[in-house]
């Protein structure tokens, strides 16, 4: 029986075998190939080549598995040195109907499993197990950014999340400020990380646990719906916890939105009015956690037969790929394209193959070379368009985006979504 | 089996950190795993014996590459050098062999004027055409798709329907520069008198003829480093939009200067008259007739939606075959709207006559100018592998058609995927003189069908086959040169064209280190497996060969030393050498 | 017994000749070389067997072979000269067979322009020409000496598919797909593909003037004869203003027979052979003026003439050194109406050939260029021609766009007279020096001949060795032409 979304190696063995190296997992889809320059999806390739892409993990990750490859020195950092960005997944689900990410996935929670994780690791996963913050911050700060028009009750709970409660608080306060416009929300009580770093970096024991915790607190508030202006907590919430708990998005029993979603038909409808003018040529950075990674999760179980289908088991529907395209792309754009005086540009690379900041999955801890390379390259992107601002949705991009500014002679400011949305209110 | 890491010195591998610094070598077997066969195809014949390197070294511009080359030489070093992977034939056969990974040389200049582009081995069709379309050109990208690397293809395949205009491969390459396998650089064309490689004949006889061929040397004769190749004038005022995404990303163009056609034609008769009278009006930029099986799979948003299409049809698709194919047109107007006007109105009258009916035709293009990958044929089951793909007459391409299917269904089918009567893909190449023909077989490599353990036995056998019926009928064949399994074409085509072809290999590369061997030649099973072959017919060699690495084992346990599987000359290079 | 009973015993009697009369013919052509002594014999083979006996039986006894397929020779390719067997392969003039459907005929290395040209006319096709050539010359020979055609569309440049070569060995061997077994009669395949098998052997026998092997047939393209045809001309007073309108026609994909030629050149070519007609021509004919014919195919062709004819008057209208586009060519009457026939014939045999009606010879210096190179070299032509006395008015200038533009054939004409050794001299010495400086400039020499093989393949060391090893597997005791080339 294969049941989708284990984190066990040998449940990829179809995927690792019949990789084909069409090489999706690292071009940008052809027909949007904008140039020579930026050709590449992947930053771990564009860094350091060789096969530090998906079609050599996958090779590794069945060399393994079928116990023909003993430890190298190089095996922590080919399967390490990974964003774990999703962008070869989408790459390759543009042909093809393999998991690519749930290997990649089960290939680093492998070699956790045999102690094999980069060491600049471990500090992150402390943080969040003992002190409920990927920072290390004390935990009992978490709601310091003032949430103004936070109620005591609603169906709406918004779930701030680690970045944006500690390093970009304006990013909460402007959430703040947007849902106190619409039909206001309540903080989750006691709310903790959500756990994204310790999935991003293949702890997938100890994300169950703080996903208990999370998910109890959520049912205990009997709120509709949990909206986040973050799209790591947005991920983790509308995906990684159904996958978890083998039920599809849809039965989780609350909705799962990011503020965009929220925004964009209240402007659509009137109900919010963004009249103030901001002149700003911005380009769009889409989050990899909000776009291509993003998309509804839906269990299947089900067995593969004749010609390699898969057939649900009995009385299941049939297995729905997630390829990316799916993701939450139209929101912010329809939100900018809404505010007086913006022109958005698009960034070469966008959608679901958009190049990721380089902040994710534990890369500036134990990799800040492909940290600061990645966010590098796609900040010559922003320049290489023509943009004067950069803006996205995740806190953790903007940090990112922040960093890669430093020493730069090409300066543009960033935006979070929610700060645009607030200045215009 | 000894451990990938034994067998390249610590001398050469020092010799290759010189060169390229440490960042870009590397004999970690967490990666050179990975390297073990090209993309593409599975478990077909080609990739069997493919072995991991010993390293991998990335070299950045043409004097790294002739630096390691020369290592590799002095060091009795065979390598495999890689443009982008694509190629199922990209994985070295030779164990410990050097992989030579050419992506950091992505190079790509232009002279727009004469429409040339200058390219490097690492460089990949989208680009190419991306910058190409935004200077008012553009590139043939071939049927095997953008991921393939431009060098690499124009040294092997490089077809497309779009040959029926622009010609074959071998007259697009203009001026080359070349690494030899004893590291000599030589330039080829006008780049063989000055910087400009504007020009690819001579000086005098054509040294081209030794670049590529049917099918070519596959990297046995040394490194392009640099190719000029011919671009084309683009018919379009601006370069073409990308709409849509994922699965359904196409190109848009305006139809009045780009535009396809697919007509329904009545009888094969009708199909080759159409073929031939629309050649003869001078009209068109690609005509081709299109399997059905692609149509199905064009209009399948997965393989199991793919299967609920075709499974149920296989009754309507037997009974249609005679009375009715697709044949696919695209007309450009070059000089203008007036042309694609002029040109359409000519191509009705020749339909009208024929019976040919107008369907429904999207237009958009994902494939012939701008490809996606090919790997889209993955789907019906997983395996797939063209055992055919020959340019002849017309005529020819029917006929070869005809013989392979019946191969195909009276031996093969199952557990090859019934494509119900199939023939093959047809277009017209080289304004109406010849024809590209492709047969294609798909298996499921993963689950056993009846009484076979897999499929991929029988795309081997099929593939021996299909040498044999074109030696049989006196039929052109892809599986020649390189590609020929078990060398069967040598002596039979030419004659013996595989005795030359082999000297004039060795008279460039006499140490025999550019990706050897010469594919599973007579030779090569000489030289391997002197003994033991002649204890052997072939099946049970094939089963041997099954499963790559298995055959040391089979060898070692049948008494058969280490030293016995491989060619002399490896144990007689000297390792102590340093450069 | 003595080579040529040999010889008779392979080509039979009548067919073989070492009287001094006849071999002295053999050591000139129409070039400046000539060689000191004389050929061993000639023989006139009639089918391949002969021709691979014949070099068979050169390597045993270690005596070159000199393949010459036309009547006459221009760039001292035949010449023997280290001596050797001189193969004459005009009785191997049979056309062997002619596929209407995929427009391919397999011919021998015998058969001429004027005979095949005729032979097509009958079923409406012709194959497509280089500029006027002599009637009796060799298709197969002009296909390997890759001369230019004057119609740039289709890859018309590359006719030649599959072959049989007698190699240097002695090895008979087919190349492209009529390698298949059983070519051509029990085959399916009808020799269309000019690739492998294996490498692309058909490459190195061209330019190879005949050091690799004996081509004994080959299998060339034919296209159909146009139902109509317009022939335009546009007229210059300078050369570099003809640079830009060609490439624009070229990119845009107008019309078929295209070219560029300066006055002298036209004049050759056109004048009807009267007395006084070379000469009024001379005085009338614009400077420089291109040629361009549109040619209508099968079906509706005035419309297709319509499109290209505006398209032709687009580019003229955006271009301000475009005077106009004009239907006939001041000086030449009528020309627009003979001009298209002529392209597809060769030179009429009755009259003395264009570039030899001047003064009784020609030195063509030619070689490949970018368009916009070519009024630049152009000038230095002229001014090394100036240096060494030539009158540049009776310089031929011939400019030919190959496939749409991207490159062209360039050629200067001198017209010399054979009998006046001090003329010879000097056109030898304007040849060597104007060749050297466009050399340097970046020219491009493809096919080097004989005086120019030096220059060109000194300079190009690793390409001459790597040749030479392709050469050492196909003619290991180099037999076929030493002295040619590289070799």
């Amino acid at each position: 029986m294969i049941v989708s979304g284990t984190f066990e190696l040998k449940d990829y063995i179809y995927e690792m075998r019949r990789c084909m190296r069409c090489a999706s997992c690292k071009w940008l889809d052809h027909i949007y190939m904008p140039d020579n320059r930026f050709v590449y999806r992947c930053p771990s390739y564009a860094k350091y080549y060789f096969s530090k892409v998906a079609y050599g993990r996958l090779k590794l990750g069945l060399a393994l598995v079928e116990d023909r490859l003993e430890d190298t020195p190089g095996m922590r950092d080919m399967v390490f040195q990974c964003l774990m960005c999703g962008a070869c997944d989408s790459g390759c689900k543009r042909n093809l109907d393999l998991e690519v990410m749930n290997s990649l996935e089960a290939l680093r929670g492998h070699l956790v499993q045999q102690g094999k994780a980069p060491e600049a690791h471990q500090a992150l996963v402390d943080n969040v197990v003992k002190k409920h913050n990927k920072f290390g911050a004390a935990h009992n700060q978490r709601t310091k950014w003032n949430p103004a028009q936070a109620k005591d009750k609603s169906d709406t709970v918004y779930f701030a999340g680690c970045g944006a409660s500690y390093k970009e608080q304006g990013i909460a306060q402007a959430s703040d400020k947007i849902l106190g416009a619409l039909d206001g929300y309540m903080l989750l009580p006691g709310e903790q990380c959500c756990g994204h770093p310790l999935f991003a970096l293949g702890r997938y024991d100890e994300f169950r646990k703080q996903m208990d915790i999370n998910l109890a607190a959520m049912k205990k508030t009997g709120a509709k719906r949990l909206v986040t202006a973050c799209a790591e907590c947005y991920k983790t919430w509308k995906v990684d916890y159904p996958r978890l708990l083998k039920i599809n998005t849809s039965d989780l029993g609350f909705e799962v939105l990011h503020i965009s979603e929220l925004v964009a038909p209240a402007v659509a409808e009137g109900r919010l009015e963004l009249k103030n003018r901001l002149d700003l040529k911005v380009a769009w950075h889409d989050p990899c956690n909000l776009g291509r990674m993003s998309e509804p999760y839906n269990h299947w179980e089900g067995t593969r037969g004749k010609w390699g289908c898969l057939e649900p088991a009995e009385g299941k529907p049939a297995k729905q790929f997630n390829r990316g395209t799916a993701g939450v792309y139209d929101a912010p754009r329809d939100i900018l394209a809404a505010i007086p005086g913006v022109e958005m540009v698009e960034l070469k690379r966008h959608h679901e193959f958009s190049w990721c900041c380089g902040g994710h999955a534990g890369v500036p801890e134990a990799y800040p070379e492909l940290a600061k390379d990645t966010v590098a390259d796609r900040l010559e992107e922003v320049k290489a368009v023509g943009a004067e601002a950069l803006a996205s949705a995740c806190p953790y991009c903007k940090e990112q985006f922040k960093a890669g500014l430093t020493d730069r002679d090409h300066q543009v400011p960033v935006y979070d979504i929610t700060e645009l949305i607030a200045l215009s209110l | 089996m000894p451990k990938v890491t034994e067998k390249v010195s610590r001398a050469a591998i020092n010799a290759l950190v010189n060169i390229v610094g440490p960042e870009w070598v590397t004999d970690d077997a967490a990666i050179t795993e990975s390297y073990v066969k090209g993309g593409e195809i599975h478990d077909c014949i080609y990739q069997r014996g493919q072995q991991p390197p010993g390293v991998v070294v990335m070299p950045k511009n043409t004097d790294e590459v002739q630096r390691i080359v020369k290592v590799c030489f002095r060091y009795h070093l065979p390598y495999t050098p890689i443009g982008a992977f694509w190629g199922v034939h990209c994985g070295g056969k030779v164990p410990f062999h050097v992989s030579i990974d050419l992506s950091r040389m992505r190079g790509l200049d232009w002279d727009e004027r004469q429409m040339v582009a200058i390219v490097e081995p690492g460089l990949i069709h989208s680009p190419l055409q991306a910058e190409a379309q935004e200077r008012g050109l553009y590139t043939m990208t071939p049927g095997g798709g953008s991921q393939a690397a431009v060098i690499g293809n124009m040294l092997t395949c490089n077809y497309s329907p779009l040959n029926y205009r622009l010609g074959l491969a071998t007259r697009r390459i203009l001026g080359v520069e070349w690494v030899l396998p004893d590291g000599e650089v030589i330039r080829l064309g006008s780049l063989s008198n000055s910087d400009d490689p504007f020009w690819g004949e001579g000086p005098g006889p054509d040294l081209r003829g030794l670049l590529r061929g049917y099918l070519g040397w596959w990297g046995k004769v040394g490194i392009i480093t640099k190719m000029a190749i011919k671009m084309h004038p683009l018919f379009l005022p601006e370069r073409m939009k990308p709409v849509e995404r994922g699965m359904l990303s196409t190109l848009e163009f305006p139809d009045n200067r780009i535009k396809w056609y697919n007509f329904r034609i009545p009888s094969e008769e009708a199909m080759r008259k159409a073929m031939r009278e629309i050649s003869r009006c001078e009209i068109g930029a690609a005509v081709m007739r299109v399997p059905t099986i692609w149509r199905y799979r064009g209009k399948s948003t997965s393989r199991e939606d793919f299967w609920d299409k075709w499974g149920p049809d296989e009754k309507k698709i037997r009974a249609s075959r005679s009375t009715s194919s697709i044949l696919r047109v695209l007309l450009i107007g070059y000089t203008g709207p007036q042309q694609l006007e002029y040109e359409e109105g000519i191509l009705m009258q020749i339909m009208d006559e024929l019976g040919g009916e107008l369907g429904r035709t999207k237009q958009s293009d994902q494939s012939w100018i701008k490809n996606a990958d090919s790997a889209g044929m993955w789907w019906p089951a997983g395996g797939y592998v063209s055992v055919e793909f020959v340019v002849e007459t017309l005529e020819h391409s029917f006929a070869r058609g005809k013989t392979l299917l019946k191969e195909k269904e009276s031996k093969f089918t199952p557990p090859l995927v019934d494509e119900y009567g199939e023939e093959g893909w047809i277009q017209m190449t080289d304004m109406g003189h010849t024809s590209y023909f492709e047969f294609l077989i798909q298996w499921d490599p993963e689950n056993p069908l009846g009484k076979y353990k897999s499929g991929e036995y029988k795309a081997w056998e099929h593939w021996v086959a299909s040498q044999r019926t074109a030696i049989d009928n006196g039929q052109y064949t892809a599986n020649i040169g390189s590609l020929s399994v078990m060398g069967l074409t040598g002596p039979a085509f030419g004659p013996n064209y595989g005795e030359i072809y082999d000297k004039v290999r060795q008279a460039v590369d006499p140490k025999d280190i550019s990706n050897p061997p010469l594919d599973l030649h007579d030779r090569v099973i000489e030289e391997f497996a002197p003994k033991w072959m002649e204890e052997y017919d072939f099946k049970p060699w094939t089963e041997l060969m099954h499963g790559g690495k298995e055959w040391w084992k089979v060898l070692t346990s049948r008494g058969y030393k280490w030293k016995d599987c491989l060619p002399e000359w490896y144990w007689d290079r000297d390792d102590k050498e340093i450069g | 017994m003595e080579l040529k009973e040999h010889l008779l015993k392979i080509v039979g009697s009548g067919q073989v000749d070492d009287s001094p009369e006849v071999l002295t013919a053999y050591t000139r052509d129409h070039s400046l070389l000539t060689t000191a002594g004389l050929p061993d014999a000639v023989v006139w083979p009639e089918d391949a067997e002969q021709v691979q006996k014949v070099i068979q039986l050169a390597n045993e006894v270690k005596i070159p072979v000199i393949p010459a397929s036309s009547q006459e020779h221009f760039h001292g390719s035949i010449l023997p000269k280290t001596g050797g067997i001189i193969m004459d392969l005009r009785r191997m003039n049979r056309v062997l067979d002619i596929d209407q459907p995929d427009r391919l005929a397999r011919i021998e290395p015998g058969v001429t322009w004027g005979q095949m040209q005729e032979e097509l006319a009958k079923i409406g096709q012709r194959m497509v020409l280089p500029l006027l050539p002599l009637a009796h010359s060799s298709i197969i020979s002009s296909l390997l000496e890759r001369e230019v055609p004057t119609n740039p569309r289709f890859e018309y440049g590359e006719p030649m598919t599959s072959t049989e070569v007698i190699w240097g060995s002695g090895m008979r061997f087919r190349t492209g797909s009529a390698s298949a077994p059983g070519f051509p009669e029990k085959a399916d395949s009808k020799g269309g593909n000019p690739e492998g098998p294996g490498t692309n052997w058909y490459r190195f026998f061209q330019g190879a003037e005949g050091t690799m092997g004996v081509v004994t047939w080959a299998i060339v393209k034919f296209e159909y004869l146009p139902v109509m045809d317009k022939t335009y001309f546009i007229t210059f007073d300078r050369m570099e203003d003809a640079i830009e309108p060609l490439y624009q026609i070229q990119r845009r994909m107008i019309g078929n027979e295209c070219f560029l030629l300066n006055n002298q050149v036209g004049a050759l070519i056109f004048n009807d052979g009267q007395p006084g007609s070379y000469e009024k021509l001379k005085r009338q004919l614009p400077p420089w003026f291109i040629a361009i014919v549109l040619s209508g195919p099968p079906r509706e062709p005035e419309k297709k003439l319509a499109y290209e004819k505006d398209a032709l008057e687009e580019i003229a209208a955006s271009i301000p050194a475009v005077k106009r586009v004009d239907s006939s060519l001041p000086g030449a009457v009528g020309l627009e109406r003979r001009l298209p026939e002529m392209l597809r014939k060769p030179w009429p045999a009755e009259r003395t050939w264009w570039k030899h009606a001047l003064k009784g010879e020609c030195e063509d210096l030619f070689c490949i260029a970018k368009m916009d190179q070519a009024a630049a070299f152009t000038q230095t032509v002229m001014e090394t021609a100036g240096v060494h006395s030539y009158d540049i008015n009776q310089m031929g200038v011939y400019l030919q766009p190959i496939e749409q533009g991207r490159a062209c054939h360039l050629e200067w004409q001198f017209y010399y007279d054979p009998d006046n050794q001090q003329e010879k001299e000097q056109i030898r010495a304007l040849y060597m020096e104007a060749a050297g400086t466009l050399f340097k400039q970046g020219a491009f020499f493809s096919r080097p001949y004989a005086l120019l093989s030096p220059m060109v393949f000194e300079h190009a060391r690793g390409y001459t060795n790597t040749i030479t090893k392709v050469k050492e597997v196909l003619d290991p005791n180099y037999i076929m032409c030493p002295g040619n080339v590289c070799f």
